[in-house]
């Protein structure tokens, strides 16, 4: 059999099923128990019966010999009935002191003069037979004459033919009496008394199981608590899950996660300082042949010299842009790019955009920015996001003509646009493919706006290219939303 | 000015050492941390230029450590860490500017005169002073409209006094400013560039404080 999913549903079910079977099996043994008392309390109240009836049997025959008038001899072994017959002795039959006759000898009344009827009309389970020594029956009751009652009159008990009987003698008397009791009375009864004892397991059952679902859903609470961790860390949370407070079988996971969570932020972080250890290993040297190469042009008078230290200022120039673009790459696909804590946008903004200002005062003009009053925060990583805006302007500013419109939104939302000729749309949907430049780009790397995409893509960001601006004819827009 | 130039690249740092010179500063080039925390011990510096990855540290504690110190020289940091949160980080440390390479070595003359300037009270570029009108950036001097022609050395003791003018100026102070020009300074070095200076500027231009120094006298 499958189990299912849920570990609460199985646990409730295993234990559910235990009990069950715990249950069924003490039921089972307490039924043989009972059934087997049964048998010796229903054997002993139909030998009682017959021990009771036998004393009303006896005087009844006596009543009738003295009627007939033909008295014999009397008991011969007053002890021995005494001693079959309790009932008899706590109760003094009067009868028993007069010498009564010999009960062998007493003749069988007439067949009408036997039945014994019932005084009411309710069926009754107890019936007997009264016959002397010879089998002839002296006495019955209306239901025995349809019993195939054993003709031995052997005194004990006897199980035949759908009923047990009891046959108990009378010697001194010579009198026996059998009494019989149907089997199926007892079968209802002990049917009766396993039913009841199985109705709590059909009621207990069901409600036991929700019981145990219940309390094992309520168990697991903590399990869910930490899937609901999980779930809200998302995939750029990477700090530990609080497992001080948690219950000791979770514990471990909740330890191995945070090792798993741990080496995996070292795994980010590591990645991250190679992303600008090696921008720092690349910037130094490429920095240091720019300045010679600028002290050369500045020391030398030879013209040659002097165009050619610029030829080589400008190629180390462009090595210099192209190794920054392609570690602002390796950071927006290696780095962690939603932080724990928040920051201002604005500031960022403010700062790249004096960078650029200070490094190219010409941009300074050209730049028409936009931004609210109030501080713009967000969980974004403040690099990520200064490499979006600083590639989506210098893409602005490289493709567009005329200036650039910067603009921030109390939400977060960076729109840049730039005027330029419509692009067709085939060439909108692959300019932020890597290395696919626009027309008339000669100086681009053709990174910007796919880094642009890859740390929009992996914040879980959008970034929307327009082309025209929506409601113009022109120009390019770009927006992105953290 | 007298620069503590703090880079472990031979490459840059000479090209920025000969630069500076070039601009009529005088220049420490320290190339690890320590020879920097030493230098700042003896020399008193108009200014650093302070990479943050050294051999033997990180710049940013270096900086913090003269700022707790007391320290209050200007700080310009020349690094190759270009993300913002880096340079945020620099300039909390207390960095007055941020250069990230590979920087033209003209805007890196720039961004020197222009914290020096604000330093002394004044981030304007041009200084007037009574008749003369100075043009920090371009190191050029007008009187009356004239063009004054100074020399390397005149220039730099004339800077030397702009970044504070009416204070007290020693002797030794201003040789600070000229040892980049000569290794050995003769006793009546700057004597003799006062005179200069007075000549070309005006005679009240600069006081002499008997045996203390001189000052600039800015009205």
């Amino acid at each position: 059999m499958r189990l299912p999913r849920s570990l609460g549903l199985r646990i409730a079910l295993l234990i559910g099923a235990g009990v069950a079977v715990l249950w069924l099996a003490a039921a089972v043994v307490t039924a043989g128990l009972m059934s087997r008392e049964m048998n010796r309390v229903f054997d002993r109240e139909l030998s009682d019966t017959a021990q009771r009836i036998l004393p009303f049997a006896l005087r009844e025959q006596r009543l009738r010999a003295r009627n007939s008038g033909e008295v014999q001899q009397g008991t011969r072994d007053h002890s021995t009935r005494e001693n079959q017959s309790p009932n008899a002795r706590s109760r003094p039959d009067p009868q028993r002191n007069d010498r009564s006759p010999n009960d062998r000898l007493w003749p069988p009344p007439p067949p009408e003069n036997r039945a014994v009827a019932r005084l009411d009309d309710r069926p009754d389970t107890v019936e007997f037979i009264v016959r002397n020594q010879a089998g002839d029956v002296l006495l019955q009751t209306d239901g025995s004459e349809d019993i195939a009652i054993s003709d031995d009159i052997t005194p004990g008990f006897l199980t035949l033919s759908g009923y047990r009987t009891f046959t108990d003698y009378s010697p001194r008397a010579g009198l026996s009496i059998t009494v019989a009791e149907p089997l199926d009375h007892r079968q209802a009864v002990r049917r009766n008394m396993i039913l009841l004892l199985s109705l709590p397991l059909l009621i207990a059952l069901p409600l036991g199981l929700g019981g145990i679902f219940w309390a094992v859903r309520r168990a697991l609470n903590p399990v869910r608590q930490l899937e609901h961790d999980l779930a809200l860390r998302g995939p750029q949370r990477l700090d530990p899950l609080e497992s001080e407070h948690m219950v000791s079988e979770l514990r471990p996971i909740a330890d191995g996660i945070n090792a798993v969570l741990s080496r995996l932020k070292a795994a980010f972080d590591s990645e991250r300082s190679f992303a600008s250890n090696a921008a720092h290993e690349m910037r130094t040297p490429v920095a240091g042949a720019i300045a010679q190469a600028q002290r050369l042009r500045a020391e030398s008078s030879d013209p040659v010299a002097i165009s050619r230290a610029l030829e080589i200022e400008g190629g180390l120039k462009r090595l210099s842009r192209l190794s920054e673009k392609l570690m602002q790459m390796a950071r927006a696909e290696g780095a962690q790019l939603r932080l724990d804590g928040k920051n201002d946008l604005r500031m960022i903004l403010d700062i790249l955009l004096d960078d650029m200002r200070r490094a190219d005062p010409a941009i300074a003009a050209g730049l028409d920015v936009n931004r609210p009053d109030r501080p713009v925060m967000s969980d974004l990583d403040p690099d990520a996001f200064a490499i979006l805006a600083r590639n989506l302007i210098e893409n602005a500013r490289k493709h567009g003509t005329g200036g650039v419109e910067i603009s921030l939104s109390p939400d977060g939302r960076l729109t840049v646009r730039n005027d330029a000729p419509a692009l067709p749309p085939e060439q909108l949907a692959r300019i932020s493919d890597r290395f696919a430049r626009g027309d008339g780009a000669g100086d681009g790397t053709g990174l910007g706006l796919a880094i642009a995409h890859v740390i929009a893509e992996r914040s879980g960001a959008t970034l929307e290219l327009h082309s025209p601006i929506p409601g113009k004819a022109s120009g390019f827009q770009a927006v992105f939303l953290p | 000015m007298r620069i503590l130039l703090v880079e472990d690249d031979q490459s840059l740092g000479s090209a920025v050492s000969d630069q500076i010179r070039a601009d009529g500063h005088s220049l420490d080039w320290a190339q690890t941390l320590e020879e920097a925390r030493d230098l700042t011990k003896i020399s008193r510096f108009d200014l650093i230029l302070l990479d943050l990855m050294l051999p033997d540290g990180r710049g940013i504690p270096f900086l913090k450590d003269q700022r707790t110190g007391g320290s209050t020289v200007p700080v310009i940091i020349l690094t190759a860490l270009d993300q913002v949160s880096d340079r945020i980080a620099g300039l909390n440390a207390g960095a007055d500017d941020y250069l990230v390479k590979p920087f033209d070595l003209d805007e890196l003359s720039a961004r020197i005169g222009s914290v020096a300037r604000r330093y002394s009270g004044n981030p304007n570029p041009t200084v007037d002073i009574a008749d003369l009108r100075i043009d920090l950036p371009a190191k050029s001097v007008t009187r009356e409209g004239l063009p004054v022609t100074l020399t390397g050395r005149e220039w730099a003791l004339f800077e030397a006094f702009l970044a504070r003018p009416g204070q007290l100026l020693s002797k030794a102070q201003l040789e600070e400013a000229l040892y980049s020009f000569d290794d050995e300074i003769g006793s009546n070095t700057i004597e003799v560039h006062v005179s200069h200076l007075r000549k070309k500027l005006g005679r009240d231009r600069i006081q002499t404080e008997r045996g203390l120094g001189y000052r600039l006298v800015a009205q």
